[in-house]
């Protein structure tokens, strides 16, 4: 055997010696050749030179606290996800809280379905009513609804009454341009704190007298509009200013007014609110459908200084 | 004093803190993570060259091992079945990361990392240089070939050890440790004779 063959035979063997992977009979041979081969023996250094450097330079060890915060995450991912399977398991062993889970999830389905017909069903929408004594000119949205707590109402009702829809088959109803009925209101309007009584504009609904005008627009579906009874006086000194505040109210089945909106600012802050303060405290008699109470819209001007 | 407080630690095996672990018992499986997490962050930081990425891997494979300790054969070191899953989830992310390529910034992470960590050892500028070409060099190699010579270099694993952790045969172990070599011995000639 030449040299050269020798050599590349162990060449090949010069790996799997330096891993310790071979039988004795190999290893003694690949021994036998390194003795008397330079270059194989130097071949098995760089090999071994190279593992070294490997294992003890090539891998620095984790940062100071390194340990500390790896176990730290470790156990806490762990119990976190025992609480969780705990949760779970101890959720999944009580059988009548399975079941009243579902039975929970089928009230819930069944509420928002009744909610959904009765929006789709009873929701009325009209235009403009007057209120006795008080002009309103512009719309007023019905719906009709169990008497609410003004809070409740306070919440709910923008996005109730976004969902009311026009419909073409509501009786047409009127509508008495504001002018005239700021008119009305200054010739003869006795309804500020006091009993809601006709106006020059009024008309006959279920034994209450309240205005109706002649312009003809949506119509409410409520038979009977509502009534303002009561309007408090300002509790402090009122201004001289002019002007005319347009609110929006929300009356209440109750009676009460449960929001009140600036719709159109008289110019002054101090009648605006003035004005608000008054709404606030205004009992109606609310509207009326098939002679139950409903909540409703108005719009309600006043107009400063009271009482001209 | 300080080795016999050492050996009484100690004392307890493995075996025995995988029961009590399996049991629930967090505070014995801390045990084995205080014994095993740095050689785990040790290895997985040899196959995929980032400490942070190193860092991710070391909980996971002990949040992998917790959770199947009850398929933790009793026969076999904890550390070797640890390693088995830690390989594992390495060759998970490296198969993640090809399928999306990145494009390779102006530095490599660990170049930029480099300065903030402090060696524990500082020693002359050539070693330095040395550690950054080893890094570079490593970084070179196909991860394949990279995770054959890390296990057999630095975990001391046998040709078989590693051809059953892989799931290879070991002719492929031998031909991936034999390229590997190769590469590296001209990557590195300049330190090697």
């Amino acid at each position: 055997m030449s040299p050269k063959r020798a050599c590349r035979q162990v060449r090949e063997l010069i790996g799997p010696y330096a891993d310790n992977e071979l039988d004795q009979d190999a290893r003694s041979r690949v021994e036998e050749h390194l003795k008397t081969c330079p270059d194989c023996r130097r071949e098995l250094e760089a090999i071994q030179m190279l593992h070294r450097l490997v294992r003890e330079k090539a891998t620095p060890r984790p940062y100071e606290g390194w340990l500390e915060e790896h176990r730290f995450r470790v156990l806490h991912r762990l119990r976190l996800n025992e609480r969780l399977e705990r949760e779970v398991r101890g959720a999944a062993q009580i059988p009548w809280l399975k079941l009243a889970t579902v039975a929970g999830g089928l009230v819930v389905v069944l509420i928002v379905v009744f909610a959904g017909w009765r929006v789709m069903t009873e929701v009325r929408v009209g235009r403009s009513k007057s209120i006795a004594g008080i002009d309103t000119s512009n719309q007023v949205l019905a719906e009709k609804t169990e008497p609410v707590k003004p809070e409740a109402a306070a919440k709910g009702t923008r996005g109730e009454v976004a969902l009311v829809r026009p419909s073409a088959d509501k009786r047409p109803g009127v509508v008495i341009p504001a002018e005239e009925l700021l008119q009305s209101q200054a010739e003869g309007d006795r309804s500020f704190a006091g009993e809601a009584e006709a106006g020059s504009h009024t008309r006959e609904t279920g034994g209450r007298t309240t205005m109706s005008g002649r312009t003809e627009s949506y119509f409410l579906e409520y038979e009977q509009e509502p009534v303002l009874l009561s309007l408090p006086k300002p509790t402090v000194p009122v201004p001289s200013e002019t002007g005319l505040v347009v609110l929006r109210l929300l009356i209440e089945p109750d009676s009460s007014v449960s929001l009140v909106n600036v719709e159109r600012s008289s110019g002054s802050s101090l009648l605006d609110s003035l004005a608000v303060e008054m709404a606030k405290g205004a009992r109606f008699q609310p509207a009326l459908e098939k002679e139950e109470p409903v909540r409703v819209w108005i719009e309600l001007p006043i107009r400063f200084p009271l009482g001209k | 004093m300080v080795n016999k407080l050492s050996e009484t630690e100690t004392k307890i095996p493995d075996v025995e803190l995988v029961r009590q672990a399996r049991a629930g018992d967090t505070q014995a499986f801390d045990e084995l993570m205080k014994r095993y997490s740095e050689s785990i962050y040790l290895l997985t930081y040899s196959i995929v060259r980032s400490q942070a990425d190193a860092s991710d891997l070391s909980q996971e494979t002990f949040i992998r091992a917790y959770r199947s300790l009850a398929r933790y054969d009793e026969r076999f070191a904890f550390y070797t079945w640890l390693r088995k899953i830690a390989v594992n989830l390495c060759f998970n992310l490296l198969k993640r990361r090809r399928r999306f390529r990145f494009l390779p910034l102006p530095m490599s992470d660990d170049e930029r990392e480099r300065p903030d960590i402090p060696d524990p050892r500082p020693g002359p500028p050539e070693e330095s240089g040395l550690r950054l070409d080893l890094e570079r060099a490593l970084n070179k190699l196909p991860p394949e070939q990279r995770a054959v010579f890390v296990l057999r270099v630095n975990e001391d694993m046998s040709y078989n050890e590693i051809s059953k952790t892989l799931g290879i045969p070991i002719g492929t172990v031998m031909s991936r440790l034999n390229r590997a070599r190769q590469r590296l011995r001209e990557l590195l000639k300049e330190y090697l004779p």
